[in-house]
């Protein structure tokens, strides 16, 4: 029980945000790599939905964690802004057994709950287009990957880590209240917080990261 | 805060006219300006962008649609101007499509030129009360208070991968966009956060 089966695709190539959609990655590989945690990094060129549909089913027999640092659309995780490679009606079932997280916008929406349909034992993403401000990427980067490093430095339940991600959301806000200038990054956090789609049933929201083990 | 102005445009007002004389008292000389060239009244509003009432003359001249061509022009230009169409005409007599047109972009009312001073003069104060509580306007004006210098730069991001300046983000406030009604949602739903949070209950 010392493996883990974590994929972190990455749309490092699109315009706008290729280079955030990067360093989110990083941010995360780099504390991967302190907890001695091995992961799966998959750039650009493999977020397409050939590689999605060979891959995944060598993970999904056992319980999975899929990241996804990307745009998206109500029904699609899209690479480049148009090619879906997660979608509604294609390659959902994939998913199956997955933990499946992702900074993307809108997915929240429809992408989400068929996920949970088909079998993923957790979703969590964002059901608008939440914005990023820029020359503050670190804070929204830090909010990304806030769930995943309280998931596993800590032995708690999927549940009480998105509890925390949400109490971190308002520390942060609260954090600008003195300073009328950031009124815009308390803005894009209240946004992000209020768009945060949880989706698990009653036994998943208790999986801690023991259960993702094997 | 900047102060209020009040700006006529009008080729039949003068400055001499008591209710220009009234509100120059009231609210400064150099606050209170009359344009009998409607262009030059449009030069002026979009050159000293701040919370601003326009009296507005509907017509100019031979130019029977000069007045609405303007209001068209500020609202593409700025959300902070509280404008007023000055005009004898009944409302049954503008055109629909103009209407509609001025309802969706908030005109905020008919005056006849004729009316008492006392009337302005409640319209005045109606207009500032309405652009002092606006969240197009107070997202407008914090805005406003960047540095010229970085209205041209990327701003935000959304993860749908648009990317905005300052100026485009100015935009769709001012055109009421599905981004610019998002901003204002945001303001509400951090207002509302704060004032009902029970914060020792998240400090813990």
């Amino acid at each position: 029980m010392t493996n883990l089966n974590i994929i972190v695709a990455y749309d490092n190539k699109v315009p706008n945000l290729g280079d955030y959609f990067n360093d989110c990655k990083n941010d995360i590989q780099g504390f991967f790599d302190e907890q001695g945690i091995k992961a799966h990094f998959w750039d650009s060129r493999k977020c397409n939905q050939v590689h999605i549909d060979l891959q995944i089913p060598y993970f999904h027999h056992q319980p999975f964690i899929f990241i996804a640092y990307s745009h998206g659309s109500k029904e699609a995780l899209v690479e480049n802004e148009v090619n879906a490679y997660v979608k509604v009606n294609m390659n959902v079932g994939l998913f199956k057994n997955s933990l499946f997280i992702s900074n993307a916008c809108k997915i929240g929406e429809i992408l989400g709950k068929t996920l949970i349909e088909k079998g993923a034992l957790s979703f969590i993403g964002f059901d608008t287009e939440a914005a990023i401000i820029r020359g503050y990427e670190q804070i929204f980067i830090e909010c990304d990957n806030y769930f995943l490093k309280l998931f596993f430095v800590q032995e708690i339940s999927i549940k009480e880590a998105l509890i925390s991600l949400i109490r971190h959301y308002l520390r942060l806000i609260d954090k600008y209240e003195s300073d009328f200038e950031k009124i815009d990054i308390r803005l894009a956090l209240i946004s992000l917080k209020e768009s945060l789609v949880r989706l698990y049933n009653q036994t998943s929201a208790l999986h801690t990261k023991t259960h993702f083990y094997y | 805060m900047n102060n209020l102005k009040i700006i006529f445009i009008d080729d039949h007002f003068s400055t001499d006219m008591a209710i220009m004389i009234l509100l120059k008292e009231q609210y400064g000389d150099d606050n209170v300006l009359l344009f009998k060239q409607p262009d030059e009244g449009l030069q002026y509003i979009v050159e000293n962008v701040g919370k601003t009432v326009v009296f507005l003359d509907w017509e100019f001249g031979k130019d029977l649609d000069k007045g609405f061509r303007m209001f068209r022009q500020i609202y593409e230009k700025t959300s902070l101007v509280y404008v007023i169409m000055m005009t004898v005409k009944q409302t049954s007599l503008i055109e629909h499509e103009k209407l509609v047109e001025l309802i969706n972009h908030h005109a905020m009312g008919f005056i006849d030129s004729s009316v008492g001073i006392s009337i302005f003069l409640e319209q005045v104060e109606k207009a500032e009360r309405i652009l002092s509580t606006r969240l197009d306007c107070a997202l407008e004006e914090w805005i406003l208070n960047h540095p010229d210098d970085t209205f041209n730069n990327p701003y935000m991001t959304t993860r749908s991968g648009r990317t905005y300046t300052l100026n485009q983000v100015l935009a769709e406030i001012r055109q009421g966009t599905k981004l610019g009604t998002d901003l204002q949602k945001n303001v509400l739903l951090l207002a509302i956060d704060l004032l009902t949070r029970n914060k020792k209950q998240i400090d813990d």
